[in-house]
């Protein structure tokens, strides 16, 4: 897979005053490699995950996937695509409160039969275990610290097998320890199956394992 | 799975799904109790809207043919009136009076010769118990207190003197069986003994009516038979009271309506709140799922699938507890009054108020999460607040 960006430009809309956040990005992402993107806050490393994740619209500009324009598909195409093409961890987790850890992690892909029950539920605890969060997985969000958070967070991700990951800020406000096991699981993760994997971190803990570093 | 999803995706914790389930309930239930209260008053509100009796004599003492004959009254009346009013003359005769144990009144215990379509069209939907009396048999409905006074059922013979002659004699203790049992909310009959009086006429002798009850539909019919009977009376001096009771009737009928309205109307507010107390943080859920790639469609069957299993699971539950308190009401009437009654019963009141709620509640929520799963953008699942 590669994902192209090409002359992406976005701004934003505050008190009726444009502000320019992306201005002529344009880069190529491949399988097998780890991209770092890197800034200070508010130089728009959420916001260009976000138009590769296809979550944001671009203002002008192009992302191609293996040179097909899916950057001007419509929402439910983009929803599809997200669905068999990304995973996404999000900084802030986002697990939904009333499911358990299980339940979280194979709920797209059993609710849209992606997958049977059965044997989402054997690869999500399989991942469980690389993630070593196996022995919480009937426990709900609120009894998991934040870095057992963050990797069911990664576990619901990885769980289809997707071709393109996305880790926003997967690791601010963790400890060492979470933060060791989860940079190692990408950096396997990522070579052993080939895929390809976009990082936005100020943790210099990425800085080791990527393949490319890209400063905003 | 797909129900345990929607449930806990909309209620997160088991314990708040369950507290929804028991307000609605009780929601409903209070509605459905009103309803069957409302039920209750229109039917006790089934009078003749003018009632004219024949006069008395001047003693005062209760005979059995208690008010004197006005044979001609309701011929006149259906005459000039034509379809803008139902005539019917009825023939009376008093049996006794008593006290009602429940309001301390007294109960006129009366038999009442009626015509068969005064049978058939006002009585026909006020059976509770058996059947009308059949053509040419010897058989009568009771109202409920007459029912326990004289303590008979359904198919009994009726071992009291039942005559519309002048006077009753021995001879006409236990001619009829007992057909049927009007409902207890018929408050009107609930000391009669109705029969049949072309039925008697047929059998026995020719008979005068002493009673001529009219019902109307509107206000002007009411006021254009009232006149007429008025304007009878001024040369008829035969002709007694008049009583009307239209007013009163569209009073209690209106309050009754308006107290139900009123009540439904609180509750699908109070619930149509507490589902949108429920709605609060579904933008975001929206925006999770839509950014895990879940498909429009799959998200609002998510949300409104669990939305109306739980509020279907509650209005059958709701019937239940309506169910069960009308056992418990009527038994402690029966307790009370010391016979068996049945006066609060499940109608289709309750289910169709139920089912108008289940669909008006559901309707709302849907259009509501249709409308915000529209207004959602995937990006807010990367919001960092």
């Amino acid at each position: 897979m590669i994902v192209k960006a090409e002359n992406i430009f976005k701004s934003y809309k505050k008190n009726k005053i444009t502000l320019p956040v992306i201005k002529d990005f344009n880069y190529e992402f491949k399988d097998n490699h780890i991209y770092l993107i890197k800034g200070f806050s508010g130089k728009g490393k959420t916001t260009i995950l976000s138009i590769l994740a296809l979550l944001d619209k671009e203002d002008s500009g192009k992302i191609y996937y293996n040179d097909k324009l899916v950057s001007d598909m419509d929402s439910e195409e983009k929803c599809r695509v997200r669905r068999e093409e990304i995973g996404i961890v999000f900084q802030k987790y986002n697990l939904l409160q009333g499911l358990t850890v299980l339940e979280n992690i194979i709920l797209v892909d059993v609710s849209t039969q992606n997958l049977k029950k059965e044997e989402a539920t054997l690869k999500a605890i399989e991942i469980l275990r690389m993630l070593q969060v196996e022995e919480k997985k009937d426990c709900y969000p609120h009894e998991l610290s934040g870095g057992e958070q963050q990797r069911v967070g990664i576990a619901r991700a990885i769980l289809k097998n997707p071709r393109i990951c996305i880790f926003d800020e997967p690791v601010s406000n963790l400890d060492d320890k979470n933060i060791d096991i989860i940079v190692k699981f990408i950096n396997n993760y990522c070579h052993q199956k080939d895929r390809m994997a976009i990082i936005s971190s100020h943790s210099e803990h990425f800085d080791e394992i990527a393949d490319n570093i890209i400063n905003l | 799975m797909k129900f345990k999803i929607f449930t806990k995706i909309l209620f997160e914790k088991k314990r708040i799904l369950i507290l929804y389930i028991l307000i609605i309930v009780f929601a409903l239930t209070f509605l459905n109790m009103r309803l069957i209260s409302m039920d209750n008053d229109l039917k006790q509100s089934n009078v003749p809207d003018i009632v004219v009796k024949g006069k008395m004599d001047e003693d005062g003492v209760l005979k059995y043919k208690y008010y004197n004959d006005i044979p001609e009254l309701a011929s006149q009346l259906s005459e000039r009136l034509g379809s803008q009013a139902k005539v019917y003359g009825i023939v009376t005769r008093s049996m006794m009076t008593d006290k009602d144990p429940l309001t301390n009144n007294y109960i006129e215990y009366t038999i009442y010769g009626v015509p068969n379509d005064f049978l058939e069209t006002e009585l026909n939907g006020e059976i509770a118990e058996g059947n009308l009396p059949k053509e040419d048999k010897n058989q009568a409905i009771m109202g409920n207190y007459a029912k326990n006074y004289y303590n008979v059922n359904a198919e009994d013979k009726i071992e009291i003197p039942i005559t519309l002659k002048n006077d009753w004699q021995e001879s006409d203790i236990g001619l009829y069986t007992l057909s049927g049992v009007l409902s207890n909310n018929l408050e009107y009959f609930k000391g009669a003994i109705i029969l049949s009086k072309d039925t008697f006429k047929n059998k026995y002798q020719n008979i005068d009516d002493n009673i001529v009850y009219v019902y109307v539909d509107n206000k002007e019919a009411y006021e254009r038979a009232l006149a007429a009977v008025q304007e009878i009376k001024m040369n008829d001096s035969t002709i007694g009271t008049i009583t009307m009771n239209f007013y009163a009737k569209q009073y209690t009928i209106r309050n009754a309506f308006i107290g139900c309205i009123s009540i439904a109307l609180i509750s699908v507010v109070f619930i149509l709140l507490l589902i949108a107390y429920l709605m609060k943080g579904t933008t975001v859920k929206i925006g999770i799922l839509k950014a895990l790639g879940l498909p429009n469609r799959t998200i609002i069957l998510t949300f409104n699938g669990g939305l109306f299993i739980t509020l279907l699971l509650s209005s059958f539950l709701s019937l239940i507890t309506t169910y069960i308190t009308t056992i418990l009401f009527n038994q402690s009437l029966s307790n009370f009054l010391g016979y068996k009654v049945m006066e609060y019963n499940v109608n289709s009141y309750c289910v169709f108020a139920d089912v108008v709620f289940v669909f008006l509640c559901f309707l709302i929520s849907y259009m509501h999460i249709y409308r915000i799963n529209n207004r959602t953008l995937p990006k807010e699942a990367m919001a960092k607040n």
